[in-house]
């Protein structure tokens, strides 16, 4: 097996704020292999976002990714200067955003931002780069794309815009795609379609994807692997199957248990988790999620458990690690 | 479609138009009423004569038929006569608004050309020495007024350096005197003082206002876009943020159009500047309320032509807006 196309290494990024330091990402490791579809899974600002955009060197003022290693065919891309890494983003890995609203420039036409990754990476003339962008964007399935091609954004519709996103990340067929919850922010139905054109893509281009949701179901339909991070940090992470079929992190379990059942009994209360996702400025001591943990023991509030093989997959819990399963007391 | 919007734009500045001459009219002639300057320094003059000088000009009827009258004048670029001499305002504005726009559009041109690269950098460097001298700059240009900022200009840039023996700027006119109208040189020799203290102010609105535009915008998703594209950040900066950053300036710059003519009034008195406003002032002083209403309407309709200048000139920038 060839090696990983990306891999990521302790990556540490942390937002300095006046009331502290924001460890939005904190020893995060994982591997990407070409023409997969990775999978990271959490609650809102665990941190997910943020490792895409470090990966992107993205992250917005006040954040710095302050450890760590992104490896990218052999180079660090936390090491690269601002030029070399412009000539990353877009061509090598490409990265589309939750909100389709909004992530469109208002004043350009679509055909135009579709076509200029083209433009910037293939030093190609206008209206050639305009063509091929034309093509993506039926290839994603914009009807009678030459026409939409010359309609501005606010002629587009929410599930059009987040086709042309994908279009835009997929015209320089870029090895690696980062989608970060391309479909929150759309209806169930057009969600459906957006995940079965990344699915083709996947197939079709072979771009490896790391896709970004904290939508378990989409999880389960589109990634062979996935990852679930808590707090920072990847608290378990294998094949989906796996994961799915017997969490072995408390937060994994607790996360899949709270999902509504369509066979359960009617008026069977949900089981959310309890308690309030951990403050990054002072995380609770040893297993951020202890203390809303169903398991835990005395040792999870005093050292922090590793990410290592438990079963099938790796988790992060001194629990499991210790050979406990996790079942409903 | 454009130019059905652009119809109904100018069908809506019918009624602007209207209440804006009827306004000033009233307003022209509650103040000098039937008043003809210099009449009652004659004491020769009988009533009976001042009468009919009254019915001579009209004003001995009821105050709509003169408005009217007038109005329609205007309709057919007549702005009336002057109270004092009886000539045409018209040709009055026409003699002065070359020099005017001389003044005006150089500095509103050096207004944009300066604010935005400024309001940029502001922007970019938010909370850096820069930004605080910028801010410090835009503060300035609010609070000094622009008759001491151009006296002071003067007494630096053509007294004291004229005082010292050194080459020296002029501190008033168009031209030099007496060399015939002057050659490009010798005229933006003469522009530098007063468009630089015009386009002070501009400056200090416009680079401010690109600067929190530019913050805004900045701040948008589709900015991280351009930008995970991988493109150099002169070109996110440029091309994909200051596009919609200048949106909004486009009808603040549009605003400013009417200053054309009326705008530098206070810069062309001080550096005796032969526009428009230097005319409406002089005028203003003898109780030429005629001419000084033509003025003041022939300024108002350039607000409403400004207006719906920049409206198209939005429609143009921005994409989203509707002809509608």
């Amino acid at each position: 097996m060839p090696g990983p196309l990306l891999e990521v290494r302790d990556l540490k990024t942390q937002f300095s704020t006046p009331e502290g330091v924001v460890k939005a990402v904190d020893g995060v490791s994982f591997e990407l292999h070409a023409g997969e579809t990775l999978g990271i899974v959490g609650e809102s600002g665990c941190g997910k976002s943020v490792t895409a955009l470090s990966i992107m060197r993205l992250v917005p003022r006040p954040g710095r990714i302050v450890g760590g290693q992104v490896l990218f065919e052999g180079r660090d891309l936390a090491k690269l200067s601002n030029a070399q890494m412009q000539e990353i983003r877009g061509e090598s890995i490409a990265m589309i955003f939750q909100d389709p609203m909004t992530s469109l420039n208002p004043v350009f036409r679509v055909g135009w931002q579709v076509s200029e990754p083209l433009l910037l990476h293939r030093s190609m003339p206008q209206a050639k780069a305009l063509q091929g962008g034309t093509i993506m964007l039926g290839r994603v399935g914009i009807p009678s794309p030459e026409t939409r091609a010359r309609d501005f954004p606010h002629h587009f519709s929410g599930g059009m815009r987040q086709r042309a996103m994908i279009a835009m990340g997929l015209t320089t067929t870029p090895p690696v795609l980062i989608a970060d919850e391309p479909t929150t922010a759309l209806d169930v139905t057009i969600q459906a379609q957006i995940l079965d054109l990344l699915r083709n893509a996947n197939r079709e281009f072979g771009t490896a994807t790391i896709l970004i949701t904290h939508n378990l179901g989409v999880v389960a339909g589109m990634c062979e692997r996935v990852m679930v991070m808590y707090a920072g940090r990847i608290v378990e992470s294998g094949l989906t199957t796996d994961v799915f079929a017997h969490p072995k992190h408390p937060y994994t379990w607790s996360l899949l248990r709270s999902i509504p059942r369509l066979d359960a009994e009617r008026h069977e209360p949900l089981k959310p988790i309890e308690g309030m996702p951990p403050d990054l400025i002072a995380p609770p001591p040893g297993c951020a999620f202890h203390p809303r943990c169903p398991f835990k023991v005395e040792r999870c509030s005093r050292d922090v458990p590793a990410l290592n093989r438990v079963g099938d997959q790796l988790a992060a819990c001194w629990v499991t690690q210790s050979g406990v399963e996790l079942k409903d007391a | 479609m454009l130019a059905k919007y652009l119809v109904r734009r100018v069908l809506a500045t019918i009624p602007v138009v209207i209440g804006v001459t009827l306004i000033t009219f009233m307003l022209m002639h509650v103040t000098a009423g039937s008043y003809i300057p210099g009449i009652d320094l004659n004491p020769n003059l009988k009533a009976e004569d001042v009468e009919a000088i009254k019915r001579y000009l009209g004003l001995d009827r009821p105050l709509y038929i003169q408005y009217i009258t007038w109005l329609a004048g205007v309709g057919h670029g007549d702005f009336g006569r002057s109270m004092i001499d009886g000539s045409l305002v018209s040709s009055h504005i026409f003699d002065r608004l070359p020099a005017t726009l001389e003044l005006t559009i150089t500095a509103i041109l050096l207004g944009i050309l300066i604010s935005i690269p400024l309001g940029v950098t502001g922007a970019l460097r938010r909370g850096s020495k820069i930004d605080h001298a910028l801010t410090a700059m835009s503060v300035g240009g609010f609070a000094i007024p622009a008759f001491w900022l151009g006296l002071l200009l003067i007494l630096v840039f053509s007294v004291q350096l004229q005082a010292w023996g050194l080459p020296f700027l002029p501190s008033g006119g168009v031209t030099t005197p007496g060399l015939g109208g002057g050659d490009l040189l010798d005229r933006v020799v003469h522009l530098i003082l007063p468009a630089t203290v015009l386009s002070f102010v501009y400056l200090s609105i416009w680079s401010r206002f690109t600067r929190s535009s530019m913050l805004e915008v900045l701040s948008q998703d589709y900015v991280r876009t351009a930008r995970a594209k991988g493109m150099t950040e002169r070109r996110v900066v440029y091309m994909h943020a200051l596009r919609n950053a200048v949106i909004p300036l486009v009808t603040l710059v549009g605003l400013e159009l009417p200053a054309l003519v009326s705008g530098g009034l206070v810069v062309e008195v001080v550096f005796s500047w032969p526009g428009i406003g230097k005319l409406l002032y002089e005028r203003a002083l003898q109780t030429d309320y005629t001419t000084v209403l033509g003025i003041t309407t022939f300024a108002a309709l350039l607000v409403v032509a400004g207006n719906l200048l920049a409206d198209i000139l939005y429609a143009l920038l921005d994409p989203r807006i509707r002809y509608a």
